[in-house]
């Protein structure tokens, strides 16, 4: 008993290093909020950030000084339950400054929306919005920007040197891009991406915000906060009412481009980015995205304009466009009131949305669901299955996909890519009948519950501060497990049972 | 007397038809902004289909910056129930001085208008186009006093904070002075060959 307590011990020190390593990094990225705070002159909310500041680098030390020793090489099962645990361990830590803000109702309603934009989600349960402090916004808006580049990447990026154990972390918070030999490096140029298109994107919706009459310093502001909600698809806005706020089509025009973009394969962005402009036309994700996302664009807009819900084709491709690319690229913009969903766009139209949240963007990009490049893996292997069954019993059929590469269909690709979409199945299932068991109606039930486990955030109204505190929680659990893509959290529970038995 | 002689009580009706007609003019939007039914904007939004294209008054504070383009613009007014985007002239939205935020609650203002569910000038959205404005209430600033509690918490949190990386830089500094004598590295390297192992 003791020396398998030992041995449990043993093997859990890296994983609380790495993870107080990662919290020690939330805690260097609320200097941002903070400085924001002391420069809007919310000295109160500045206070309230120095506390957590302090909370957070105190959880960090003392994990690295529990913990301790030095950088060392780590299991696979290891390195997915670091990821798993920072996950969590920073959304507790993170949702400090919100609540003692005073705009969440209870700590559980912090951590949602904190666990809401590290997955890039974008449902909330902040209450009078309209009212928060720049500070807080700054937070909202950066804790979503950098979950959607990755928590444990940015930490690879800046605090671990050098790591053969790095790339079990990185594809545990799945991601699995290696534009660089190197997967510090790799993690480095996705910050080098990332940051060069805060940048121009900033500079854009800025641009944006003057010309349809926001003041200088609130268009800045709203700017650099839409763009890292567009970019990491996370859907969070400074105003209740999200995009409608604007009433602008340019506005809405910019944020498509940059949560389009977002949604891309990082692997493929860097392969424009390095100039093979054709990979565009041949990647299977692409080519995926492209299909599914124009068949249920006809799909919707053919359903809103046989229930006449817009009066003319230029409202019914801006509201129902709009919001099919939102949800299809797991974004969560909302162009409509929550509850115009189910008032005006059920059943059919309603399902469209639905079934594009599901589907989600590209896999290792900020995006969720069961990813185009799965998507089109079912669709392929489908496919061969059919010329199989048509051809002579002697020929070989093979299937090809092109990711990046040239890559022969293999029996372990389709495994994988249907293990997952049978996971988040299953999960969108069991979250929506917990959602409809509290006595919401179906359609805002499965609505609701595609949106969460998609990481989407476009919501009928069912997340509000007032639904039951276990669909909160199911959401929160719903979310985390989307955006890792389970297996880092089966292996975190797997551990911990293990080691339980033992 | 002669028919055309001025008599000034002629003038009273007179004078105030020409009063009356001189408010419509200056501030032609701000009379009636009360005389269609008062509905809350959460009412508007559930029961969108019967109100569209019917004239209402809503009432509630504005939020966020009034946003003038051209001679027309937008607001956001909440009411607690919803928020919803009002279209309207310039001149009308001009009489806003204060939107809400943090530092400020907006102006409160009672706006009549024609409501639509998806407004075709405006690519399908659903709003109030104003025809009256009205402000009943200015804006006021908001306190956010600093408290004891507050200042105590950080420091005590930030005192925590320091005291522990001085620990961890202590023992960072003893780590690598026994790194520097060679036994350190026997130690170290049977643990890394026996993970490198299980690679």
């Amino acid at each position: 008993m003791g020396a398998c307590l030992r041995t449990f011990i043993k093997k859990f020190l890296p994983i609380g290093y790495y993870t107080g390593k990662v919290v020690l990094l939330i805690a260097g990225t609320m200097t941002v909020p903070f400085l924001t705070a002391v420069v809007a002159g919310e000295l109160g909310v500045a206070l309230d950030f120095l506390t957590a500041i302090g909370v957070a680098a105190s959880t960090g030390l003392a994990l690295l000084l529990l913990c301790g020793g030095q950088e060392r090489d780590l299991e696979w099962s290891q390195g997915m339950v670091v990821v798993a645990c920072s996950w969590l361990l920073v959304m507790a830590l993170a949702a400090l400054p919100y609540y003692l803000s005073g705009h969440w109702g209870s700590y559980l309603d912090a951590m949602f929306d904190v666990m809401s934009g590290l997955t890039t989600t974008g449902l909330v349960l902040v209450q009078d919005l309209d009212h928060l402090p720049d500070g807080i916004n700054m937070w909202r808006h950066l804790l979503t920007w950098l979950g959607g580049q990755g928590i444990v990447v940015l930490a690879l990026s800046l605090l671990i040197r050098s790591l053969p154990g790095a790339f079990k972390m990185y594809v545990g918070e799945g991601k699995d891009e290696r534009l660089l030999p190197n997967v510090i490096s790799t993690a480095r140029a996705i910050w080098f991406v990332s940051l060069t298109y805060l940048l121009v994107g900033t500079a854009a919706l800025w641009g944006a915000g003057l010309a349809i009459g926001l003041p200088p310093g609130r268009a800045f502001l709203h700017g650099l906060w839409i763009f890292m909600a567009a970019w990491s698809t996370g859907g969070f806005a400074p105003q209740s009412q999200n995009i409608i706020y604007y009433h602008s089509f340019l506005y809405e025009l910019v944020t498509v481009v940059f949560f389009l973009i977002g949604s891309l394969n990082f692997n493929l962005h860097w392969a424009i980015w390095s100039g093979d402009r054709r990979e565009v036309y041949r990647n299977l994700e692409a080519v995926t995205f492209a299909v599914t996302s124009n068949l249920l664009a006809f799909w919707l807009l053919w359903e809103l304009a046989r229930l006449h819900v817009y009066p003319d084709v230029v409202s019914l491709v801006r509201r129902g466009y709009y919001s099919l690319i939102s949800g299809h690229t797991t974004t969560g913009f909302m162009s409509l009131y929550a509850r115009q969903f189910i008032l005006e766009w059920w059943p059919l139209a309603l399902l469209a949305i639905t079934v594009a949240m599901l589907f989600g963007g590209s896999a290792s990009s900020t995006a969720g669901g069961f990813k185009a490049m799965r998507v089109g893996i079912a669709f392929k292997a489908v496919r061969q299955e059919v010329r199989r069954l048509l051809a002579p019993e002697r020929a070989v059929v093979v299937e090809k996909i092109h990711l990046g590469r040239d890559l022969l269909l293999e029996d372990r690709h389709v495994r994988a890519a249907l293990t997952i979409i049978v996971l988040y199945v299953l999960l969108w299932l069991v979250v929506a009948g917990v959602t409809a068991a509290y006595g919401y109606d179906l359609p805002s039930a499965l609505f609701e519950a595609a949106s969460a486990v998609g990481n989407v955030g476009l919501t009928c109204g069912v997340t509000a501060p007032g639904m039951p505190a276990l669909v909160k929680v199911t959401y929160i659990l719903g979310m985390w497990l989307g955006r890792l893509e389970f297996m880092a959290v089966f292996t975190l529970f797997g551990f911990f049972l293990r080691g339980w038995r033992k | 007397m002669s028919p055309l002689a001025i008599r000034p009580k002629a003038f009273l009706p007179l004078g105030l038809l020409g009063l009356s007609l001189s408010l419509v003019l200056v501030d032609p939007f701000s009379l009636s902004a009360a005389e269609a039914p008062q509905v809350s904007l959460n009412r508007l939004i559930e029961e969108a289909a019967s109100y569209h294209g019917k004239e209402v008054t809503v009432e509630g504070e504005v939020v966020g910056d009034v946003m003038l383009r051209g001679s027309y613009g937008w607001l956001n007014l909440s009411d607690g129930s919803a928020v919803l985007g009002v279209w309207g002239p310039a001149e009308l939205l001009r009489q806003v001085r204060t939107g809400g935020g943090y530092w400020a609650q907006g102006d409160r203002v009672r706006v009549r208008g024609i409501f639509w569910r998806a407004d075709p000038r405006q690519g399908g959205e659903l709003d109030l186009q104003a025809t009256a404005l009205e402000v009943v209430a200015r804006g006021r600033a908001r306190e956010h006093p600093v408290t004891a509690p507050q200042f105590l918490r950080a420091a005590f949190s930030l005192a925590a904070a320091a005291a522990l990386a001085l620990a961890w830089s202590r023992r960072r500094e003893g780590g690598k002075e026994e790194r520097q004598v060679p036994a350190g590295d026997g130690e170290a390297s049977p643990e890394r060959g026996e993970e490198g192992g299980r690679q």
